[in-house]
């Protein structure tokens, strides 16, 4: 087919059926080999795929394609549709799982008391019967996706699943409709079936509580815009604006475009895009982005870029295609299914083939065949991975950090790399003043405290807080509000009034030089040094003198510093990104004692810095909380957000600390290291002792010592496993008590 | 400064269509046109010391007829 000069047109949709994180791989293998498209991508937590298609390939087509290999499509939907659709999948699976248990739970407890009575026919009709809704209801997809996966020739969990539940199904169910000696298995198939589904809901539940923060930031903007038009002021729908549109902004509205300002000056809140709380000060000529927040004064812009073409839906669209690129990494029992299906199928199909052509014995053949097959699938392969996850994301919880799913944890356990965002996440992320000096003299805090509750400038709210903050040592207890006059403000410089008839000024250094104050030698030396370390400075003048200095700064989080000891003590190397100023980042970095770091980051810059150390083979984690880190925190292998940050934050990061709490890093390592070691000796446990029964059941001991496989045995072996699983998670449980 | 021009900017819609050129630039304070006046007025009020065919091009290059009064 020729393609050349074709139109490739991106398109998304919602994925129904996938299990696994190697569905969707699976998906984006088969779909992109087909003619027509290409770029294909799945972002298996969110359900989505993403592709560029020609225009001969229709909706229904690529639903068909996707149907070959047991997906279903759905066009593009709203929000609320999507999260319905979501919600059902959940409700049948929790039908199935109630279903499932309904029916194992008597199965299991007549089969484990009632042994005597086993090999009556009644008794045996009457488990198949229970059994049967379970292995034919409940158990459908573990059959289905066992099959596909078949014709690919390749195997997983739930090859292992379909595989032994059906040998023992129908194997039971042989023995008892033909009535020969034998034992039944009708317990051990619907008990791996429930384990595995309550394992699966579990993580489908996780799942579903986290909601889609992009899809509502992309709809956030405001729904009417005022712009003026032909010198008429008129109310129009956001949709509605154009390029070039002149556009009202009123105080404390947000900004619907990017765009650079005409008329009028005011402070802008950009923390979306720098993460810095202090606002910046604009005026005509300046650039101001879609999203920031406009503070206390009135603006009228030129609109630039509207709708799809601000900065801001660009970002958001990055952070859409960051999410749906990662890779799903495959689950460690699917890493070892992988190997162990057909290991297993070698040995069953070897004992049969000794028995049958070596021994000529094709009864035994048969029955060692079936025997290998049953014993191979531990029942505890099923409480491995739920028992220590359950366990280890529990104790998470407990301490404040939500883990989105079993890949984010254990992605965690192999970090290499750590990435900082500076301010809100080791900083306390607004300005608070850090250290100042002042003349001896009783009006001194007055003055301050007067003039700051006139002023609307940001780091006046951080001299206030200072008065109220009983902690700061600087100013004891709420000054007096003395009576002045005259109070003006000099936008972009400070303040001033008058005092008992003399004129009082308070602002930046440049600001009282030009009202022909001078600094006194020894303070003016001070003030450089402050200034080389970016802190904000903000003077006070009377009486042709400079009577106070203030160093005002976003200071670290008293506890930052030892966090990041303590990460470092784990074997992390710490990295410090910001998009705050070069000098301000050092200090940080300097206080905290990490040695690389990198300032003045826009959030792309951001994203590609987590791109260059992976592509060093480095496992990367990025701590963020603002928007301007999602697409760090999205391409990361583990995103942690503050719980105190944005939204969209948490949404690109699979791991949340609820209270912005630093010392939730080292632990969430801890965890995730103690749980992934807990569950790889798990799999061990499950394996080990079915693995051992292995021979019995080929029967290579029946010529030797006359010894077979016998129900005994493989009950003692399944029991041995569960339990050595279940005690090992419950250790897990008090390690982490003990140690966090 | 206050500057009137003829135009043949007819209806809503050539106000529509000259409306981004006039309003990128950001010498002009305030401009209208009286679509109401048989003869199309533009009015426009620019920043002192700026020439007026700043507006002649402006409307010219967005495809409008234009001349001073």
């Amino acid at each position: 087919m020729d393609q050349s000069g074709s139109i490739w047109k991106p398109v998304q949709f919602e994925v129904g059926g996938m299990t696994c994180a190697s569905c969707a791989s699976s998906l984006e293998t088969y779909l992109g080999h087909q003619n027509g498209v290409q770029n294909v991508r799945v972002n298996y937590p969110n359900k989505r795929l993403y592709l560029d298609r020609q225009e001969s390939v229709s909706d229904e087509q690529l639903n068909a394609w996707a149907k070959e290999i047991g997906y279903s499509l759905f066009t593009e939907q709203s929000a609320e549709e999507g999260a319905q659709r979501r919600a059902d999948d959940l409700q049948k699976l929790r039908k199935k799982l109630g279903v499932s248990f309904a029916f194992s739970a008597p199965v299991f407890a007549i089969s484990m008391l009632f042994m005597e009575q086993m090999h009556q026919l009644w008794m045996q009709l009457l488990l198949a019967a229970m059994s049967a809704p379970v292995l034919v209801y409940s158990g459908a997809s573990f059959y289905r996706i066992a099959w596909q996966r078949a014709k690919k020739g390749s195997s997983n969990m739930d090859t292992l699943v379909a595989l032994s539940t059906a040998v023992a199904f129908t194997y039971s169910l042989g023995v008892t409709l033909t009535q020969t000696q034998g034992h039944v298995y009708y317990e051990s198939a619907v008990v791996i079936i429930s384990l595995i589904l309550l394992g699966r809901y579990w993580e489908e539940q996780a799942k579903s509580k986290t909601r889609s923060a992009l899809d509502a930031l992309f709809h956030s903007v405001p729904e009417t815009a005022c712009v003026i038009r032909n010198q008429e002021d008129i109310i129009i729908p956001y949709e509605d604006l154009r390029q070039g549109d002149w556009v009202r902004i009123k105080p404390g509205e947000r900004i619907p475009v990017d765009g650079r300002i005409r008329q009028g000056s005011s402070h802008i809140d950009e923390q979306l895009f720098s993460g810095e709380s202090l606002p910046l000060f604009k005026q005509k000529k300046d650039h101001v982005w879609a999203g920031t927040l406009n503070q206390e004064g009135a603006l009228v812009l030129v609109a630039e870029a509207v709708g799809q073409q601000t900065a801001l839906h660009q970002m958001l669209n990055r952070v859409d295609q960051a999410l749906g690129s990662k890779a799903p990494i495959q689950q460690w029992v699917d890493r070892v299914a992988a190997v162990f299906v057909p290991f297993v199928l070698g040995l069953a199909l070897m004992s049969f083939a000794t028995w049958t052509f070596g021994l000529h014995d094709f009864n035994q053949g048969l029955l060692a065949l079936i025997n290998v097959l049953i014993i191979a699938c531990p029942c505890a392969l099923g409480l491995a991975t739920p028992t220590a996850l359950t366990v280890g994301l529990g104790h998470a919880a407990q301490r404040g950090i939500l883990v989105r799913d079993a890949q984010a944890l254990e992605e965690s356990a192999q970090l290499s790399d750590l990435v900082l965002d500076k301010t809100g996440t080791l900083t306390l992320g607004k300005p608070s003043v850090s250290a100042g000096m002042s003349l001896e003299h009783p009006a001194v805090a007055s003055l301050l405290y007067s003039l700051e509750m006139e002023s609307e400038h940001p780091l006046a709210k951080a001299v206030l807080e200072g008065f109220q903050n009983p902690l700061r040592n600087w100013a004891k207890g709420l000054p007096e509000r003395l009576p002045i006059s005259d109070v003006k403000a000099h936008v972009g410089e400070g303040i001033s009034a008058i005092w008992q008839g003399e004129k009082v000024h308070l602002g930046s250094l440049s600001f009282l030089e030009k009202k022909g104050y001078s600094l006194r030698p020894d303070w003016a030396q001070q003030a450089s040094q402050w200034e080389n370390q970016a802190y904000s400075l903000v003077a006070l003048g009377y009486q042709r003198e400079c009577w106070a200095l203030l160093a005002i700064s976003d200071e670290i989080k008293p506890n930052a510093k030892a966090i990041c000891q303590q990460l470092k003590d784990q074997g992390l190397r710490l990295h410090l990104m910001s998009g705050d100023q070069n000098r301000a980042v050092q200090r940080v970095a300097q206080q905290c004692g990490i040695d690389l770091f990198r300032g003045g980051l826009k959030p792309e810059d951001k994203a590609l810095y987590i791109k260059s150390l992976q592509s060093q083979n480095r496992r990367v984690g990025m701590v963020g909380d603002g928007m301007n880190d999602a697409e760090a925190l999205a391409l990361a292998q583990t995103g942690f957000a503050m719980g105190n940050g944005t939204d969209l934050a948490m949404q690109s990061a699979g791991i949340t600390l609820v209270h912005g709490q630093l010392e939730g890093l080292p632990e969430t390592l801890f965890i995730a290291r103690q749980t992934l070691r807990t569950l790889k000796q798990n799999l061990a446990w499950a394996f080990a002792y079915n693995a051992l029964a292995i021979p019995l059941a080929a029967g290579v001991f029946l010529p030797l010592f006359g010894i077979g496989l016998n129900p005994m045995v493989a009950g003692a072996a399944m029991a041995m496993s569960s339990i050595s699983v279940v005690s090992n998670s419950l250790r897990l449980k008090r390690t982490l008590h003990r140690l966090t | 400064m206050k500057y009137q021009f003829k135009t043949n900017i007819n209806c809503g819609n050539c106000i529509a269509s000259v409306t981004p050129f006039l309003n990128q630039i950001d010498e002009i304070e305030s401009w209208k046109v009286d679509t109401d006046n048989p003869q199309k007025i533009l009015s426009v009020e620019l920043e002192d010391g700026v020439s007026p065919t700043l507006v002649l091009e402006t409307v010219i290059s967005a495809g409008f007829k234009i001349e001073e009064v």
